[in-house]
């Protein structure tokens, strides 16, 4: 058996003690002088009380004290049995996947569980040990072993991670050493969903319990591909009973803005997901919020809830620039979102625009020498400094200026790009073209070249400060708007000029690319970020509507767990194992001490009660 | 004569005429000496009667009964003598304790039973002991001897250690009349009280114990941690009270009762215990009560 305190203290425990039980022997009250007319009876008395008891009193007042004086000596040293006594360096592994956020039947989490089943463990073992504590999601990382509060507080800082890869950390230099003893002993704390499996010569601690939950895996809103101005919900439910149970009902209810509504019960079997498609009829722009709810428990809360956005507006204000233009209109007229306004003709038409009353201008033929305030739709070969510099007329080649035609290939990388996903253009053809410099676009500026090849940039597309696509030749010198999916390009490029941009992410670290801003929750309180070269990052920990707002730009970001895994709570390998309700070997002393002291000062109470209460004389 | 006001003074005189009164109706009236002799002999109080034999006293035949059975008959009368008192009263230290101390509680008891035995015409004498034998009054009859007695009862004073035995050892070292040896004591002595006993049954006296205590004796009332110091020999000894303690206290000074009365049970002498937190006229009545006082 070792000791948990320091050798020092323990010494002065035992000085301190000794004291005292010497000074309580030494100090005994005076006897208060009483003058009896004979001792004759008193003698008889005394002596036969003497031989017959004041010897086993004594011994046992003796012993009580130093029964008392040992429990206070051992629970000042806080002893620890065997195998906890010896120092040395403990590593603690902590599963820090989403599945341990499970809620217990009997309260708390599986982390809290395995939370306390470490703070024993530290606690437990000898002044003198070292800890290393490791995290599966590779937070605490490195080989510096530390003490037992360094430990603890390191303990408080972990947690349950989303949206991370969770394995166990390579420990193979701790578990083998040169004359084969390992190293450190290595303890493994979690319930086996994510990490499944530890190296061998891992102590394995396990806190699994099975748990019913039920949680939403899949959520989204788009709009009918029959009428944009409308939309359904596709989410995707899941349930897994505790046991062998049904899986029962799920509630299921989707709210938006405005007070709008859907409500529906589904019947999930169990471990299956379920899809259903929601009409969100009387939606209106603006958040979705899908949750579901069972009878009875369940384990995991975060994966109730899933967010989203329905960004497109239902009516688009679009001021069509540059004169009358057939095409353009009817285009325009095909979308029935949009309300169309003719600008007048001029080089002021778009001098003073309303932009409170506009959602997007289209331009073709003379672009306005400043970007206009709303988001753009440019075609025509005129040049201005907000658009993507063109080639000079020798390099575009001279076959445009003599009617010749070019091609429009889309740019390789960029077929998966939201306006040009599956649209097909290889029919196109363009003359008066004024292509603008490919080699100057892509990362080096705010364009993004969408069509042309490597010199010669037909179509750009730029994020910020606003939204704009600009062609590099006036459509009516097209066959574009005879393509098949032309009304299919021209309306993704309205969704995407005048879409609120809306980005959904998994519960976790959640980027958001912007170069500057700062990130909102739902109620408008900043929430702590970090830029990472291009991008913000902050903590998406919970279900929610976030908000990214910087350089003219606002981002709806809908972050959601809708992890069919992290919902599965009881696809655990250590199953069958049963959970460490017990401390391991090591962890009793930090209970014990306590024990002990309560032990000395019932001895004591019980000395004080039989002396003065004459129960044992 | 100046503690008489307190010890012997009216009240204790009407008290003591209570206590003839009671003694003469439970003891039988006489006239001569009121201790009837062991042996037969002249006296006036027919006996028995026995078949004459030659050599006895003619005088004593009943000739009444020779008319009537024409037997020669003899009469037997007890042989009537007036036995000596012997009171011991012990004036060692210990005797000084109590409220009344416990020496006044004996003084007014011999006092008390001078008087009877004086009114009695009993030949009553009075022992002051301690270590030895510390004042006598020599035997006296007669009514006119009870003012004496008293005043002798009322010199006493309290002092020293107990000798029962040394006491007895030079008082029936000498050749005493055969009498009635009365102790007035708290028998707290610690040489061989049974040994000091045996010196007085061996003179074939008759012995009454009157063992004397406080209530404070009997029942102890003391602190917790106490150290009790001995009156007589200063010794000293800690103790830390209990009940378990002061049980066997009254255990050991019940033993030591029982030892003495056992004695004195086997012996025919009288023994009985007095507190003398009690009226003395209570332990008095006590004493007499036991038929052992008179035979």
């Amino acid at each position: 058996m070792g000791f948990g305190a320091a050798p020092l203290l323990i010494a002065l425990g035992v000085l301190l003690t000794a004291g005292i039980i010497v000074v309580l022997y030494w100090v005994r009250p005076e006897p208060q002088p009483v003058v009896v007319p004979s001792n004759l009876i008193w003698r008889r008395v005394l002596d036969e009380r003497r031989r017959r008891e004041d010897f086993w009193r004594w011994l046992v007042s003796l012993v009580i004290a130093l029964l008392a004086g040992l429990a206070v000596i051992l629970a000042m040293a806080q002893p620890l049995p065997e195998g906890a006594s010896r120092g040395g360096r403990i590593v603690v592994v902590m599963d820090t996947a989403p599945s341990m956020a499970a809620a217990l039947p009997e309260g708390g989490t599986r982390w809290e569980q395995a939370a306390e089943q470490v703070r024993r463990i530290l606690t437990g073992r000898s002044e003198t040990s070292e800890f290393l504590l490791l995290d599966t999601a590779g937070d605490r990382g490195g080989r510096s072993f530390i003490g037992r509060r360094e430990a603890l507080e390191a303990l408080d800082e972990l947690g349950p991670v989303h949206g991370r890869e969770h394995r166990f950390p390579d420990v193979a230099d701790l578990l083998g050493s040169a004359d084969g003893a390992p190293a450190a002993d290595v303890i493994f704390v979690g319930d086996g969903v994510y990490v499944p499996e530890a190296p061998e010569g891992v102590e394995r601690l396990s806190v699994f319990e099975s748990v019913p939950n039920a949680g939403i895996t899949a959520f989204d809103v788009r709009p009918l591909p029959s009428d944009p101005g409308r939309f359904e919900a596709f989410i995707e439910v899941v349930r897994h009973p505790a046991g062998e149970e049904d899986a029962g009902v799920v509630v299921l209810q989707i709210d938006g803005a405005g007070g709008a509504s859907a409500r529906r019960t589904l019947r999930p079997d169990p471990g299956t997901p379920l899809g259903e498609t929601v009409p969100l009829t009387g939606f209106v722009a603006g958040p979705v919020r899908a949750v579901i709810a069972i009878s009875g428990e369940d384990g995991l809360p975060a994966d109730n809830v899933a967010h989203a956005y329905i960004p497109a507006r239902n009516r688009l204000r679009v001021l069509l620039a540059g004169g009358p233009n057939p095409f353009w209109e009817a285009a325009l007229r095909l979308d029935p979102r949009v309300s169309l306004t003719m600008a007048p003709s001029g080089p002021d038409a778009l001098a003073d625009l309303d932009t409170g009353s506009l959602d997007l201008v289209v331009v073709e033929g003379a672009p306005p020498e400043a970007m206009p305030p709303v988001p753009v739709l440019f075609a025509g070969s005129g040049s201005a400094e907000w658009l993507p510099p063109r080639l000079a007329s020798e390099a575009a080649g001279a076959g445009n200026e003599d009617g010749a035609t070019v091609m429009l290939p889309v740019v390789r990388g960029q077929t998966e790009h939201p306006l040009l996903r599956d649209l097909n253009f290889e029919d196109a053809l363009a003359r008066d073209v004024a292509a603008f410099d490919a080699a100057s676009l892509g990362d080096r500026g705010p364009w993004t070249l969408l069509l042309g090849d490597s010199r010669l940039g037909l179509l750009a597309a730029r994020e910020s400060p606003l939204r704009s696509l600009a062609f590099a030749f006036p459509i009516a010198r097209s066959n574009l708007p005879l393509q098949a999916d032309f009304p299919l390009l021209l309306s993704r490029a309205l969704s995407w000029l005048t879409d609120v941009e809306v980005r959904r992410v998994g519960l976790g670290q959640a980027r958001v690319a912007m170069a500057a801003g700062a990130i909102f929750d739902a109620e408008g309180r900043e929430v702590p970020s970090r830029r990472l070269g291009s991008e913000i990052s902050f903590d998406a920990s919970e279900p929610s509507l976030y908000y990214a707002a910087g350089g003219g730009r606002e981002v709806v970001v809908a972050a959601s767990l809708l992890d069919r895994r992290a919902s599965n709570l009881n696809q655990s390998a250590w199953a069958g194992e049963p959970p460490a309700s017990l401390a391991p070997a090591g962890t009793v002393a930090s209970a014990l001490w306590p024990l002990l002291a309560l032990f000395a000062l019932l001895l004591i109470v019980a000395e004080w009660v039989a002396f003065h209460r004459h129960a044992t004389v | 004569m100046s503690n008489s006001a307190t010890l012997f003074d009216n009240d204790f005189m009407e008290r003591l005429e209570y206590l003839k009164l009671m003694a003469t109706r439970m003891l039988p009236s006489r006239h001569r000496g009121e201790h009837r002799a062991r042996k037969r002999g002249s006296g006036i109080e027919l006996a028995d009667y026995r078949p004459y034999v030659d050599g006895d006293d003619t005088r004593d035949v009943d000739w009444k009964a020779f008319l009537r059975l024409d037997k020669l008959v003899l009469r037997i009368f007890d042989e009537e003598a007036d036995l000596p008192v012997y009171l011991f009263v012990d004036r060692s230290a210990s005797m000084a304790f109590g409220d009344p101390p416990k020496f006044d509680f004996a003084r007014k008891m011999a006092g008390a039973l001078s008087y009877i035995g004086l009114m009695n015409h009993d030949l009553i004498s009075i022992v002051w002991y301690g270590k030895k034998i510390d004042g006598w009054m020599a035997p006296k009859r007669g009514r006119n001897q009870i003012f004496r007695a008293f005043r002798f009862l009322d010199a006493g004073d309290t002092g020293g250690a107990t000798s029962l035995a040394a006491c007895f050892r030079t008082f029936f070292g000498s050749r005493r009349k055969r009498g009635l040896a009365v102790v007035l004591s708290d028998l707290m002595d610690e040489e061989d009280l049974l040994g000091a006993f045996d010196a007085c049954r061996y003179q074939k006296h008759d012995m009454f114990v009157v063992q004397v205590l406080t209530p404070e004796e009997l029942d102890p009332a003391l602190p917790d941690e106490a150290l009790l110091t001995d009156s007589e020999d200063g010794s000293e000894r800690r103790v830390r009270v209990t009940p378990r303690l002061l049980d066997r206290y009254q255990k050991a000074l019940a033993e030591h009762q029982e030892k003495v009365e056992e004695y004195c049970s086997r012996y025919g002498f009288g023994f009985c215990v007095a507190n003398s937190g009690e009226p003395f006229e209570d332990a008095v009545m006590a004493i007499f009560k036991t038929d052992r006082f008179i035979r």
